[in-house]
């Protein structure tokens, strides 16, 4: 047990803050994509910055767009949003053991505005630092957030004026960007192997029932892959000793 | 723009909004609780943003053209080495000049 008083909340959430910074410039445009994509795929203003206010999940929001566009069914699209973002789950699950111990609703406000880089900021700011406040959390999260807010509306702005998307590229925009995201992923465990193969099932499927199923269908097949080539970790496999 | 509100929209939103909240707080008050998970349940959950991501992007490099192949070609290049910002950038440049050429 530390003699010392943590540094104030207050502090705490000021470095959150600042070291939020260089994250603002990839926040952003996505935000834009979200927005614009909205107003592109049928959606009003209200309904676009709802959305960004209640997910902030962009790319769980791209696909909803993506599917509300092809008039999928309702179970379809929270299907999908919920496969999208269930490395949330593993998220929320690997920042709310650093973040103990907090009263629930502290902990529900942090979980809310928890996603990828708030994630990964979080976890190195734990190795550097030996916790995490919530302070530092929220200071760095409320930032990436009204950020995001803003680029949506932006976003939301510029997707009424867009009269032919193809002619700016807005039709490409967003499977560059995914592809990108999936690029980040190279250096995980089997990811070329679960990549390829979900994208030979969605293409089999896309091709034989079409879209949305391709989605499901290549996921769950990129998943079972990874499960097969799964190996017990070194904490797995010390259990199985006991 | 601010036209009469679509109500089955705003149900699609606030589904989706509480199945993402779900998601958001079932890590740390449920999957949390069950610890060790089984490896293989791990890898499969890791294995989520690869498997559903790329489903995004087979169906435009099916329905795309030769442009559309140069563009993710270009973006994928960058990507590797550059800043992610860049890649996008550099393969919706490549795109619009292709579209511009009328290739």
């Amino acid at each position: 047990m530390s003699i010392a008083p943590a540094p104030s909340e207050r502090a705490e959430f000021m470095e959150g803050v600042r070291d939020s910074a260089p994250f603002v410039l990839s926040v952003f445009p996505f935000g834009l994509v979200v927005g614009a994509l909205a107003i592109k795929s049928g959606g009003g203003a209200v309904e676009a910055m709802l959305q960004s206010v209640l997910f902030f999940a962009g790319a769980s929001q791209i696909v909803m767009w993506e599917l509300y566009g092809l008039s999928s069914p309702l179970w379809v699209i929270a299907l999908a949003v919920f496969a999208v973002n269930f490395r949330l789950v593993l998220y929320s699950a690997a920042i709310g053991r650093k973040l103990e111990p907090l009263p629930k609703r502290k902990m529900v406000g942090a979980l809310f505005l928890l996603q990828d880089l708030s994630l990964a900021v979080g976890l190195r700011r734990a190795d550097e630092v030996g916790r995490l406040s919530w302070g530092y959390h929220m200071g760095l999260a409320s930032v990436l957030y009204v950020v995001w807010l803003a680029a949506t509306a932006v976003g939301i702005g510029f997707g009424s004026l867009i009269t032919d998307p193809k002619a700016i590229g807005l039709d490409m925009l967003v499977p560059i960007y995914f592809m990108l995201l999936v690029m980040n992923f190279r250096t995980k465990p089997n990811a070329a192997a679960i990549c390829g193969t979900s994208a030979v099932m969605c293409a089999l499927v896309y091709y034989a029932l079409g879209s949305p199923y391709h989605i499901a269908a290549g996921g769950i097949a990129g998943m079972a892959l990874a499960a097969m080539l799964a190996k017990p970790t070194v904490s797995d496999a010390e259990a199985a000793d006991v | 723009m601010f036209e009469q509100l679509d109500w089955y929209l705003m149900l699609v939103v606030l589904v989706g909004s509480a199945v993402t909240l779900v998601n958001r707080l079932a890590g740390h008050y449920i999957l949390a609780r069950f610890e060790p998970i089984p490896y293989r349940v791990e890898a499969a959950l890791e294995a989520v943003p690869v498997a559903v991501m790329t489903t995004l992007v087979v169906p435009a490099a099916i329905n795309g053209a030769f442009p559309e192949w140069v563009a993710l070609a270009v973006a994928f290049v960058l990507g590797l080495r550059l800043h992610f910002l860049i890649a996008v950038l550099g393969g919706i440049t490549v795109l619009l000049l292709m579209r511009q050429a009328g290739l």
